[in-house]
């Protein structure tokens, strides 16, 4: 299937520390590429650049064809790119309807007329079975529910590529089958998944392709059990324990 | 009038804004807070140059060894007693801003009233050094020159203390990365009551020198604190050498303005170099410290 | 919030209904006052839609705007210099479009970068504005000030201050069930998720701006005619920025009303102190504002609803006349939402996916 979104040669140096040098990577709609790689190897930046948050010092990104390198965040959000944060970003006085309806409201394609955000941004919590859960503020929320808040953020801008950072870590293990279903059903209607995780069988069993980085740079792509058996990606992951 | 003599003019203006600027980055660069009544305290140790001029003939000078260790000592206390609480309860640094900005805000009308009640709203003036002094060949009130000295002498005293002393790498250390200057032994607090207190001291400096040369009224520290925060933001926050350049600037664009258009367009002036700023480099003309 | 115990039309319509006796009471009082009165009134009706104005932008963006005497000087100022020109509401809609212009140019220098530069550009702007002014008077058109006498007195300058708090307050009472809105709370929360969920941020900011703006102006503009003579120095005076901030701090921003509860406490102590001891009523001021910034972050609002949680559930007590007024507040305010709010979508939602929902479970 062709790519659907493409990034050719990012970079991103913050003063004198080279946190993404020259990635190059590629996701089609319906499949979860995975992005694995010790702490500080630069996962979050490249998502930050995709996403428009940050602006990359050199390189390109192609949305459905279109370049959307300068474009601003918002309008990459408009553009169908949306993106879940590694540390929950939750407005901290709305409830999490609120914050979901606005994903609604200022989301990609058609306008939604606010009387409808509410039912509109009601049923995406439902589908995360956060439902009982609309009215709560940030801390009247658990950290997994937080977690869903934020995908259901995400989603409701109706994205069709979905940065996921670390979305998964942090949960139990039966927590962990309800989120990786979550994560599948994401990408059997069609989203293009970027999944950046450290849980391994997560990203066994979730990701078609995968994605090392180690120190800013791409040290392998392609399937899980290849890469994952990669001399190189052993020894990135062995020197940093915490990963 | 040759417009060499207006520069030069503007130059010493210029010093002492320079001055009006370090104290106030001290305080915002290295305490992180936006003091609104800033100007309040210059305008405050005018007053208290002119009294102790006019009633027991202080000279002004000689006085500020009495007012500014005074307004090191006030403004040790206000920070203290008004701003700890502020910094404890702030989560992030625009918090203490917004917060500090409020509250300043607030004292700002309380002190410009409390000194309109003691001294009325008059503009107060008086002669000390009015005589021309020739120099380089041109003309200036020896006022104006002794001003220029004074602001010269006290920022370049800051500056050595700053650059050369454990106490200004310190300070230096704490305006460019608070954590980290946390994590090395630093004790923000404390140094950033002193830093707070620094700032007010200069403040009462500037005000003195001001009180030698222009005339003044209570209302007078809205345009100081204005001034203060373009030439701050112009020369770069935490920024001392920004400041001075930045000061300079201003005061040569001033002295130029009131020569070709008129002398009340000072905050105007301030205004379109701010506006420039803000359009091209929002950063500082000279970056952060 | 009001509890949600009858149905939703009646307490509706009797909120509304509420609401209308209120406004047509008002609009009443030039008749019943005396000329004193009148003027009391209309100083609250100006500082009323000052505040809630000003509350519209700072409240949701939590960005202190020290303008307000700016554009509340242009209003006054425009409609000062332009009367001899042109009929009355013509001025008004030329000193309208200059505020909204003024406005939208310092939103758009200010407002795109850090909040911090745009304070403190609204806290010199009424400064600098009143020395431009100045200057042109003296230099280009020789007069140190100018005369406005038109018919247009007391009365109906209250009547039209009323009709624009009319205005002011239904237009926060939309925004809070708007998109714009909605995205206002986003932006003063946490810009990056407001920019995560497509909001164009500067944009929301200026648009806010402008129209907060925009009744200062209007604000400023209807007042000019109730001096007769008008100079800059008079116009442009920082006190009513400063005023309108602590009425607004005192009433508390959370609820659309709350700015309004902080005006009528701050003109009965102007009314006291500003004539006979101005500095002292500065240093009150000043005092009163620390204390609400130490003390009483959420306002007297906050008091207020912190009070009524103590008391039990507010709508136990006896009701009496006041009832319906504190149903139409509560309708009034209430955050965001559609017309039968949160809980209404939820039920509904709810009613519809429950059976599945629980099966997947
Ligand atoms: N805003 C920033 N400023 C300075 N350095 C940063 C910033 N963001 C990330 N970094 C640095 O970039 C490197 C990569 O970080 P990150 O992308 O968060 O890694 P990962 O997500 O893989 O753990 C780290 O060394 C981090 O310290
Ligand atoms: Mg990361």
């Amino acid at each position: 299937m062709a790519a659907l979104l493409e990034a050719e040669g990012l970079s991103k140096a913050f003063g004198g520390l080279v946190a993404v040098n020259g990635v190059s990577l590629s996701v089609s709609p319906g499949e979860v590429l995975g992005l694995i790689g010790p702490n500080g190897s630069g996962k979050t930046t490249l998502l930050n650049l995709i996403a428009g948050t940050t602006r990359p010092d050199a390189g390109a990104i192609r949305m459905d064809g279109e370049d959307v390198t300068r474009l601003p965040n918002h309008l990459r959000v408009r553009r169908r790119i949306n993106r879940t944060f590694q540390l929950v970003r939750m407005p901290a006085n709305l409830s999490a309807i609120e914050t979901v309806m606005a994903g609604v409201l200022y989301g990609a394609g058609e306008r939604v007329p606010f009387k409808e955000a509410g039912y509109v941004a009601a049923g995406l919590l439902g589908e995360l079975n956060l439902l009982l859960k609309a009215d709560r503020r940030l801390d009247q929320l658990t950290y997994i529910e937080q977690k869903r808040v934020e995908l259901a953020r995400a989603l409701a801008t109706r994205p069709s590529v979905l940065l996921l950072d670390e979305w998964l870590s942090g949960l139990g293990a039966s927590e962990l089958d309800g989120g990786m279903s979550v994560v599948w059903s994401l990408a059997a209607r069609g989203i293009a998944v970027v999944l950046v995780e450290h849980v391994m069988t997560a990203v066994r069993a979730l990701c078609g392709r995968v994605m090392v980085m180690n120190a800013g740079a791409k040290i392998a792509e392609g399937p899980p059990e290849e890469v994952l058996r990669n001399a190189e990606v052993i020894r990135a992951y062995l020197g940093d324990e915490d990963a | 009038m040759p417009v060499i003599e207006v520069i030069f003019g503007g130059v010493i203006l210029g010093g002492l804004y320079a001055l009006v600027a370090m104290g106030f980055n001290l305080q915002y660069g290295v305490a992180r807070i936006v003091n609104l009544a800033y100007g309040e305290f210059l305008m405050t140790a005018a007053f208290a140059a002119f009294w102790m001029f006019t009633l027991f003939g202080v000279n002004p000078i000689l006085g500020m060894f009495l007012s500014v260790p005074a307004a090191f000592g006030a403004n040790w206390l206000i920070y203290r007693v008004l701003m700890t609480p502020l910094a404890r309860r702030a989560r992030t640094r625009d918090q203490l801003e917004g917060e500090t900005i409020l509250a300043t805000f607030g004292l700002l009308f309380v002190l410009r009233g409390a000194a309109t009640i003691a001294f009325t709203a008059n503009d107060r003036y008086y002669d000390y050094l009015g005589e021309p002094l020739r120099l380089l060949g041109f003309t200036f009130a020896a006022n104006r020159v002794l001003a220029f000295a004074t602001a010269g002498v006290i920022a370049t005293a800051v500056w050595v203390v700053l650059q050369f002393t454990r106490f200004g790498v310190a300070l230096r250390a704490l305006a460019i990365d608070p954590v980290g200057a946390q994590l090395v032994g630093v004790d923000v607090r404390r140094l950033s009551a002193l830093a707070f207190a620094c700032g007010g001291a200069l403040a009462a400096a500037a005000g003195t020198l001001v009180s030698t040369f222009l005339s003044f009224n209570p209302a007078i520290g809205i345009e100081f604190t204005m001034k203060a925060l373009v030439v701050v933001i112009m020369g770069g926050i935490g920024n001392m050498l920004g400041s001075l350049a930045a000061g300079l600037m201003l005061g040569v664009a001033e002295a130029l303005c009131s020569y070709y258009v008129d002398s009340g367009l000072t905050l105007a002036v301030a205004y379109a170099l701010f506006l420039i700023v803000l359009v091209v480099r929002p950063r500082g003309l000279f970056g952060t410290a | 919030m009001v509890g949600e115990d009858k149905p939703f039309p009646t307490r509706a319509a009797l909120a509304i209904g509420s609401l209308v006796t209120l406004v047509v009471l008002l609009a009443a009082l030039p008749w019943l006052l005396s000329d004193y009165g009148l003027s009391f009134m209309v100083s609250v009706m100006s500082y009323l839609v000052l505040t809630v104005a000003w509350a519209l932008f700072s409240g949701p963006t939590r960005l202190v705007s020290l303008a307000t005497s700016a554009f509340f000087g242009v209003g006054m100022y425009t409609v000062a210099m332009l009367i001899k020109l042109m009929p009355l509401y013509a001025t008004f809609a030329v000193a309208l479009g200059v505020g909204a212009l003024l406005a939208g140019v310092v939103g758009v220098l200010t407002l795109r970068i850090a909040g911090m530069f745009f304070v403190i550009f609204g806290f010199g702007l009424s400064e600098m504005i009143r020395q431009l002014m100045v200057w042109w008077e003296i230099n280009k058109t020789h007069t140190m000030g100018r005369y406005v006498f038109v018919p247009f007195d007391a009365t109906l300058i209250y009547e039209h201050l009323l009709g624009l708090a009319v205005i002011v307050f239904f237009v926060g009472w939309q925004l809070r069930r708007a998109r714009l809105g909605l995205a206002l709370m986003v932006i003063g929360e946490d810009e990056t998720v407001a920019r995560q969920v497509g909001v164009n941020v500067p944009f929301a900011k200026v648009a806010i701006f402008v129209v907060s703006a925009m009744f200062m102006t209007m604000t400023g503009a209807l007042m000019a005619p109730r001096y007769g003579f008008i100079n800059p120095n008079f116009a442009f005076n920082p006190l009513v920025s400063f005023q309108v901030v602590i009425m607004a701090f005192l009433g508390g921003l959370q609820r659309l009303w709350g700015p309004a509860l902080g005006v009528i406490p701050l003109i009965i102590l102007s009314e006291l102190l500003q004539t006979e001891f101005p500095f002292w009523f500065s240093v009150l001021l000043g005092i009163v504002f620390m204390v609400i910034v130490y003390f009483l972050p959420r306002g007297v609002t906050g008091l207020i609803e912190d009070g009524w949680k103590a008391l039990g559930r507010p709508l136990e007590l006896q009701r009496g006349l006041t009832g319906p007024l504190v149903d139409a507040w509560g309708w009034m305010s209430r955050p965001i939402i559609l017309p039968r709010g949160i809980a209404g979508a939820i039920e509904d939602v709810w009613v519809k996916i429950a059976p599945q929902t629980k099966g997947r479970r």
